[in-house]
């Protein structure tokens, strides 16, 4: 029963993952985060992803204090935190994060700056979706794990 | 990433461009709008000018008309004026005539008879004078007395008898032109009586005012003169005068008909209007002549006074032309042309104008639409580019994914399709890599790097990458390398070895049967070899040329026929024959003179294929067109490698062509420019796997062979080793000369041969049996130093090498293509001598490869960003490294400070505070520093081999096209690997510096 139960958890994480990559908010870079994984680092995608996870609302924050903390933008400073949150979302494969942040990273250089509260919003959205789905990845993972551990001492 | 930004970047740029162009145009178009109205101002100006013109010289001619008829008027005037002083002098003659021979003589001299003939006879005078007549004072107490004297009554000008008077003045002698009037009197005309009177008063000719005459009705004045009793003192009073008065002479002047006669005698009286008038009374001019209403030009008129000698009486000539003025046509021709030619002129510029705005007009637009098409172009490569990169990226994953999926258990079936879909992914990003090339080239974004490379082991890595493909085709593949090539040249070896694979893919893929020959010569050598061939032939003559053409077997690698019959034997010994000359020479190739730096080397290769037929041969380099292009063709591929060759061998400045025959086959000839390295092979970093084992020279060996060509291929894969060789045609000769050997010794080489090579052609063609036998003779004699005996083959089956075996051949069929690593593994096996097998590359599969690079290496990674940080480490953790990071420039600078234990670092470039070219700048520097004390011997590191330090850093970075590279080099990068790692990447880029130091 608790093996089923494991194999059905690894069924619902293929079809969440499947349906991650069919909205395209996750490419194969993620694919390729958790081949990197195994016994010397169990829980390596989950770290990696937490730190982008706090990274990431370091960054949001700060974006949305420039923006709407003085009249004139330090599109400058934008810039800078828009390479940092394109390069570690491309590394965990967020694509569509990544996607929205060229466009912001776009409208910025044009000091667009409708354009940035815009794409500010599109980004936070997309980031909590791509949160809120990950986590759930995870605690799917997580209730494998246990099943699975359940399961080896009865193998046992 | 970058990339997009840098195309941003370009199309803003482009568009100022276009915007300072639209600003020229729309400047001159502004210019433009003025030139119709020039060019009208321009033609007001001229009909202005013209129509002065046309004034001015109107003007001229109306004061040469007023001159002519103010000169006209005038002599008309003073000839009527000198003809009637004329006449009024002769009447006055007349009248002293009559008051002499009338009253002075007694009787009186003159009659009316005498006086009618004196009148008619001097008539001639008196051209003016109608006629003249004389009439007698009579008072009224004397009428009757002279009444009945003359015999008539005095009558009045009505002819009636006169009413009586104070006096008359009958008319006694007349002319006989007007012998009408005799016996009027004259006083009772008024005009006449006025006259009369007037004129007995003054004592001078007197005139009456124009009026109707009498007889003729024409226009006419009577001229009046007194005929006085005495001779009165000059100034007597009017009273005195009119006492002595006893007649009068008259004289009718007919004006109208006499002016008309004196007109009649000048020219042009047609042209002027002549009117006379008597302007006595101003207020009202009496016209004596012409007509009362003139007609004619009104517009110009001259006045000229006259003098009839009354001074009572004024008269006045008015002159007019009968026609106006006529338009003065030179005058108006003259005016039109010059407008005409001031239009003209005009026009002409402004055309001009015009002209040189519409050249102009066109060049900016075709500068518009050059520098939009040349944008284009950019953008086309550009996109091609990043398209490719962006294809490569998910490719690899799904590449990657197949890999893995193949570790995996899989059923047969599962496995053959993963294996087909990993092939299709493989020709895929080979496809998008030729693409990617392409792009990059006509992007003008590849770069030939100049490194020190070993030609010979480049066209066996070739031939190694061919060998299975061949082999199962049965062909034969071989490459010779002339030994004037030196054996280290600068270049790309990447573009190098490109070119090759592609043209012996290309040979490899159209070739079924027979073989494919990569030959590399310098081009000068193979120049005049060729040129002292050609001379060669010309004094052989044609009967041997027939001779080889009737051969079945040709004298090539294989036998076939090739399309370029270059290659047959009969060049390649001369080539060979003239390198033996010089081998010795040619091993430490020393170059001399200028031109020495570069060597032009000239690479065919010729296979024995379809060849290409001769409708398709123009089109051979043109990108994506293929010979045969229909759907139903035989032969995959895109068609684009042999562009790119094209344009990697210009790039390396030589040339490609090809001779092409249908179902013989092609040969494709290069060129291509490289430099040579002067201290010879002592920069190149050689991998252990390519090095020649030193084991076997001065080795001595015997090589059956039929086929001179293949002989020669195979000599010189053996002397590379440095094995002597020797040839013998036929399994007899080689034993032949072996027995010689076997019982005395010959001069020179006086060694033995270590082993015999026979190709299998030979070995099958001769007797079995014949070999076999004596060798086993010699076993069985227990000969120690027994020559091994080894097979060459293409391709061999199991029956045949068991065959083999039994026959007495060594144990080892070596199989072609022959490269010099595998010839001499299989030599080493063959002789026993190999202590440890030498591993080829196709030993190390996949990730191993790079497990065992990277594996226990330190490696540091520097990055800003948390989550790349953490996983580029965890990457490189994977493949075996020990792993730091650093999280900015300025700690990995702290990091890397000397000594330290690292053995490669990875950059992330976009840091803040320093980014990754500027760490590197440090870095590089403190080496620099680090080294100068190193040489000065003022650092020494424990067991003194550290003697340079210089840690290998590979720039990460997420674009990978444009000016990023030349950056990283210019800063003392090694090289870069694209983020996020791909395992093929990294692989490429850290081989270069873990290659050299094996495990």
């Amino acid at each position: 029963m608790l093996g089923f139960g494991a194999d059905r958890l690894r069924a619902d994480m293929n079809r969440l993952l499947a349906l991650l990559f069919h909205q395209g908010v996750l490419d194969e870079q993620f694919l390729q985060l958790q081949q990197l994984q195994d016994e010397t680092s169990p829980n390596f995608v989950f770290e990696v992803v937490t730190i982008f996870f706090r990274e990431s609302e370091k960054l949001l924050r700060n974006l949305r204090g420039l923006l709407l903390d003085r009249e004139l933008s330090d599109y400058k400073k934008m810039e800078i935190h828009l390479n940092q949150f394109m390069g570690s979302s491309s590394s965990v494969g967020a694509k569509r994060v990544r996607n929205v942040c060229v466009a912001f990273r776009a409208a910025s250089e044009q000091s667009n700056r409708a354009g940035c509260l815009r794409a500010l919003e599109l980004l936070e959205h997309e980031y909590c979706y791509l949160k809120n789905k990950l986590h759930e990845l995870f605690q799917l993972e997580q209730q494998r794990v246990m099943a699975a551990g359940v399961r080896y001492p009865i193998q046992g | 990433m970058g990339l997009k930004a840098q195309s941003h970047h370009t199309v803003a740029v482009r568009l100022n461009e276009q915007l300072a162009a639209t600003h020229a145009i729309s400047f001159y178009r502004e210019k433009r709008a003025w030139f119709p109205r020039v060019l009208f101002c321009w033609i007001i100006f001229m009909a202005g000018v013209s129509s002065l013109i046309f004034r001015n010289m109107d003007a001229d001619n109306m004061v040469r008309r007023k001159e002519v008829l103010e000169s006209s008027c005038e002599q008309r005037a003073r000839m009527l004026q000198d003809q009637f002083s004329v006449s009024v002098n002769h009447v006055h003659a007349l009248a002293i005539l009559v008051s002499t021979f009338h009253y002075y003589k007694n009787p009186s001299a003159i009659d009316q008879e005498t006086f009618a003939e004196y009148t008619a006879r001097t008539a001639f005078e008196r051209p003016l004078l109608s006629g003249v007549a004389y009439a007698q004072r009579v008072v009224h107490s004397e009428r009757e007395k002279f009444e009945k004297q003359q015999g008539w009554t005095i009558k009045t000008m009505e002819k009636e008898p006169s009413p009586v008077r104070d006096e008359y003045a009958p008319v006694i002698f007349s002319q006989e032109t007007v012998s009408h009037i005799e016996s009027l009197d004259m006083m009772s005309g008024e005009e006449d009586r006025e006259n009369i009177l007037r004129a007995r008063a003054t004592g001078k000719a007197v005139l009456t005012r124009p009026f109707s005459l009498l007889k003729s009705h024409h226009l006419g004045v009577v001229l009046t003169f007194p005929v006085y009793r005495t001779n009165l003192p000059p100034h007597a009073t009017a009273e005195e005068r009119i006492e002595a008065t006893t007649g009068y002479l008259g004289g009718a002047f007919d004006v109208e008909s006499l002016v008309e006669n004196l007109l009649g005698q000048l020219a042009g009286k047609q042209a002027i209007l002549v009117n006379v008038y008597d302007v006595t009374n101003s207020s009202d001019h009496l016209i004596m002549y012409g007509p009362r209403y003139p007609d004619g030009d009104m517009s110009l008129a001259h006045e000229s006074k006259l003098d009839f000698g009354d001074p009572f009486r004024k008269h006045l000539m008015i002159c007019r032309y009968h026609q106006k003025a006529p338009t003065s046509w030179t005058a108006l021709t003259t005016a039109f042309l010059w407008f005409v030619i001031g239009v003209l002129v005009g026009y002409i510029f402004y055309g001009a104008v015009m002209h040189i705005l519409k050249v102009e007009d066109d060049f900016h637009e075709m500068q518009e639409l050059k520098v939009r098409a040349e944008a284009a172009d950019v953008a086309k490569s550009q996109f091609l580019a990043t398209v490719s990169h962006e294809i490569r990226t998910p490719m690899n994953g799904v590449l990657g994914m197949l890999g893995l999926l193949l570790d995996t258990d899989l059923d047969s079936t599962q496995r053959d399709y993963a294996q087909t879909a990993q092939a299709c992914g493989n020709a895929l990003i080979a496809l998008i890599n030729e693409v990617l090339d392409r792009a990059k080239i006509e992007a003008g974004k590849l770069e030939l790097e100049a490194v020190p490379f070993d030609l010979r082991s480049i066209l066996d890595d070739v031939l190694s990458l061919f060998s299975g493909k061949s082999r199962q085709k049965g062909t034969e593949l071989a490459a010779f390398v002339s030994d004037k090539v030196p054996k280290v040249l600068i270049g790309d070896p990447g573009r190098f070895r490109q070119i090759i694979t592609n043209l012996v893919g290309n040979a490899v893929k159209f070739t079924e049967q027979g073989h494919i020959f990569v030959q590399v010569h310098l081009a000068e050598h193979t120049k005049s070899v060729m040129a002292a061939k050609a001379n060669a032939c010309l004094k052989r003559g044609s009967d041997e040329v027939e001779v080889i053409a009737s051969q079945t077997q040709f004298n090539t690698l294989s036998g076939f026929q090739a399309a370029d019959d270059q290659n047959s034997w009969e060049n390649f010994k001369l080539l060979i024959a003239d390198e033996e000359f010089c081998s010795d020479a040619s091993d430490n190739w020393i170059p001399t003179g200028e031109d020495s730096e570069s060597v032009t080397l000239m690479v065919s290769v010729e296979d024995t294929g379809i060849g290409i037929p001769f409708q398709a041969q123009d089109r051979v380099f043109m990108p994506f067109m293929q010979a045969d292009s229909s759907t139903s063709r035989n032969y995959g591929g895109t068609g684009i490698g042999l562009s790119i060759s094209k344009c990697l061998v210009e790039l390396m400045g030589g040339k490609i062509n090809f001779i092409s025959r249908p179902k013989l086959g092609s040969t494709f000839t290069f060129t291509a420019v490289l430099r040579c390295q002067k201290n010879a092979s002592s920069d190149l970093k050689k991998s252990p796997l390519e090095a020649i084992p030193t084991g076997f020279n001065g080795m001595k060996a015997i090589l059956v062979d039929g086929k001179p060509v293949r002989a020669a291929v195979t000599k010189y894969h053996l002397k590379r080793l440095g094995i002597i060789v020797e040839d013998a045609s036929s399994i007899k000769m080689a034993i032949g000369a072996l027995c010689g050997q076997n019982g005395h010794l010959r001069s020179g080489n006086g060694k033995r041969p270590d082993m015999i090579l026979v190709e299998k052609d030979s070995w099958i063609s001769s007797e079995d049996g014949v070999l076999p036998i004596r060798f086993i003779d010699w076993k069985q004699n227990g000969c120690m130093l027994l020559p091994k005996v080894i097979l060459l083959a293409t391709s061999i089956s199991t029956t045949e090498s068991d065959k083999a075996k039994a026959a007495g051949f060594a144990n080892t069929v070596i199989m072609k293509p022959l490269r010099v690593s595998m010839l001499a593994a299989c030599l080493q096996e063959v002789l026993g001598m190999g202590k440890r097998r030498p591993q080829g590359k196709e030993m190390m599969k996949g990730s191993a490869l790079h497990h065992s690079l990277l594996h226990g290496k330190n490696i540091l990674v520097v990055d800003d960003n948390m989550v790349n940080r953490k996983v580029a480490a965890r990457v490189l953790e994977k493949f075996g490294a020990n792993v730091e990071c650093a999280d900015s420039g300025k700690a990995a600078l702290m990091l890397l400070s000397l000594p330290h234990k690292f053995d490669a670092c990875f950059m992330d470039i976009q840091m803040p505070e320093m980014d990754g070219f500027e760490a590197t700048r440090q870095i590089r520097l403190m080496e620099r520093k680090e080294n100068e004390k190193i040489k000065t011997r003022e650092v020494t590191y424990e067991g003194g081999s550290k003697t340079e330090w210089h840690v290998p850093i590979l720039a990460m970075t997420a674009d990978v096209i444009h000016a990023t590279y030349e950056e990283c080099v210019k800063c003392g990068m090694d090289g870069y690997v694209s983020k996020p790692f791909e395992e093929e990447n990294l692989y490429q880029a850290v081989s270069k510096f873990f290659e050299s130091k094996p495990i």
